[in-house]
């Protein structure tokens, strides 16, 4: 489970900001499922790679985080470039049927957080209660106990490199979408690898990610507002998530050990 | 043809070495943590904490030397940490590495902020000056090219050379690689596999920690944000391409140095029809494609990645 579900996390890390390098598209369910689509694509390669000639697909998504961030940067200046964008390297806005809509009046809610909540449901139901849920978490468990008992290994890990894809996918789609309305290089680019302390901080659990995320996501708007109003600098946002990061990582030696006091001697 | 001649410049092959400097530390560091068995994904932030721990010592008054000094240090305290995360406690190495880089990164960028608030353009040091030894002019082409380097980049070749004397000819050497293959062994022999590999990562992230160093206070005389810029996950592909053998981690390093040099180049020579962003992309689709290609017979420390506990079986 660990293994399919951190990879998934860096799914996020290659794709995050890459995954929108479509032309603003007509209507919500075809600018999801774009996105959906560039995102499973992103990671085919790293999964194949996997799977065939066992290179470490978090070396490779790491690298390609770079190459698709390019590949955004090359089509912002070049044929995606808005013309009237006065020469800022951004595209055109997404036209106003392809926005997401805003939940709230005179609020920046949008409706990614209803799609992102029906993912989170989707993703628990299909761990626990099919077949392919059932396979994901043997190979991430015991990859050769997995093949022993039947289960088609590289299979399944294509299967889950490209669903993590394609969520990471709809995690960019939110953001332009949903939020900003045109797409531009700069899209947070820390957005992958927060999804890895997401993930960490949820133990793995598709449910928990919902409050861990929006735990997250206040660092983040907080360290805004510190900024702001104090002026310290924004890193500091980073620095919490990184040292959150690695005491849960601490913290999950715990679900593996007991500590035990005995008195010496 | 433009695109050869540019082979025979001396400055062609000085910029190659310049560039591949960093890697050369880089992918030493990498190998040696990798050759006791553990995969340093912290790599990246390493870089970045030794650019900006080293810069930040020489900019408030240290000497240069003093300076990678403290680079390294900063360097080999974070290896230590991945050490007690993977090695000590046995966590993955994956996850750990990441949780480094971030922490490196953002540590380092938010101290150099809190150094200075406002500043528009960076602060600048004295940097390493280029050696001139005139001496090694008479050799075509390389010679001058070697002459121009700094201190840092010979530095870099003694390391070379090093690593692969400790790791070949000494008992050090021979327990270091063994404990990145059969840990077990090692410990049936009566050494520690924790001492051992938290020795590796200490000393392996040192010398990550100088290769960022190397940017700051010899490539440049400053730092800026985003200037490692992924080359700490190109030094994880290099150390796959150069089966973990130091000798050929300098010639995969240089390689690399020389592609990156030509590209840079090509690129004046194209003279913008293509766009620059390919040219940027090159060093990892070339480090991807490195990867692939040794795939099918790259030899892993067998125990690569699995922590040892022990009395766990």
């Amino acid at each position: 489970m660990r293994a399919s579900f951190t990879r998934g996390a860096l799914a996020a890390t290659a794709v995050g900001t890459g995954l929108i390098t479509l032309p603003p598209i007509l209507m919500i369910p075809l600018v999801c499922l774009a996105g959906a689509a560039a995102g499973a694509l992103a990671l085919l390669g790293p999964a194949l790679l996997k799977a065939k000639l066992s290179v470490d697909e978090v070396v490779t998504t790491l690298l390609l985080n770079f190459i698709i961030l390019l590949f955004v940067q090359m089509m912002l200046e070049g044929p995606m470039k808005d013309p009237m964008g006065m020469g800022w390297p951004q595209t055109q806005p997404i036209i106003d049927e392809g926005v997401l809509p805003r939940l709230v009046a005179q609020m920046r809610l949008h409706a990614g957080i209803v799609i992102a909540l029906v993912a989170a449901l989707f993703v628990h139901v299909l761990m626990t209660r099919t077949v392919v849920g059932f396979e994901m978490r043997a190979v991430g468990g015991n990859a050769s106990a997995a093949r022993f008992s039947g289960i088609p290994v590289t299979a399944t890990l294509v299967k889950t490199a490209l669903l993590s894809g394609a969520l990471a996918g709809l995690a960019g789609v939110s953001e332009v979408a949903g939020l900003k309305g045109y797409l531009t290089s700069d899209l947070s680019p820390g957005f992958g690898y927060s999804g890895i302390v997401v993930a960490m901080l949820a133990a793995l659990n598709p449910l928990a990610v919902v409050p861990s995320a929006i735990f997250i996501a206040g660092v983040f708007v907080g360290a805004d507002t510190m900024s702001r109003t104090l002026g310290i600098s924004n890193y500091f946002a980073d620095l919490v998530v990184a040292l959150a990061l690695l005491c849960v990582l601490i913290g999950s030696l715990f679900t593996r050990y007991r500590l035990r006091f005995v008195r010496a001697g | 043809m433009e695109a050869l001649d540019i082979l025979w410049q001396a400055n062609f092959w000085a910029a190659a070495i310049r560039i591949a400097t960093p890697f050369i530390f880089g992918v030493l560091g990498a190998l040696i943590c990798e050759r006791a068995g553990v995969l340093n994904l912290g790599i990246e932030g390493i870089f970045v904490a030794g650019a900006v721990s080293g810069w930040l010592a020489v900019y408030l008054g240290a000497g240069l030397w003093t300076g990678v000094g403290v680079a390294a240090m900063v360097g080999a305290c974070l290896g230590l940490m991945h050490g007690c995360f993977t090695v000590v406690l046995g966590l993955s190495q994956h996850v750990t590495g990441i949780g480094i880089t971030l922490f490196a990164t953002s540590a380092s960028y938010f101290g150099y902020r809190v150094a200075f608030p406002t500043v528009t353009s960076p602060p600048r040091i004295e940097a390493f000056q280029p050696l001139n030894l005139d001496a090694l002019s008479i050799i075509p082409v390389i010679g001058p090219a070697l002459a121009q380097q700094t201190a840092l980049t010979w530095l870099a070749f003694l390391c070379v050379a090093m690593t692969g004397l400790v790791l070949y000819r000494t008992p050090l050497g021979l327990a270091i690689r063994a404990v990145g293959d059969n840990p077990a062994s090692v410990d049936a022999q009566g050494l520690s596999v924790t001492g051992l590999r938290m020795g590796a990562l200490a000393v392996g992230s040192a010398l990550m920690a100088v290769g960022g160093a190397f940017l700051t206070m010899s490539a440049f005389n400053a730092f800026f944000f985003g200037m490692i810029n992924g080359r700490g996950w190109v030094c994880i592909a290099l150390t796959v391409f150069a089966s973990w053998r130091p000798g050929k981690a300098l010639i995969g390093a240089l390689l690399f140095g020389a592609f990156d040099a030509y590209q840079v180049r090509l690129q004046t020579l194209a003279g913008g029809i293509v766009p620059s962003q390919i040219f940027l992309m090159m060093p990892f689709i070339l480090s991807i494609i490195a990867l692939i290609l040794v795939a099918r017979r790259a030899d892993y420390p067998r125990a690569l990645m699995k922590p040892f506990i022990k009395g766990e079986r």
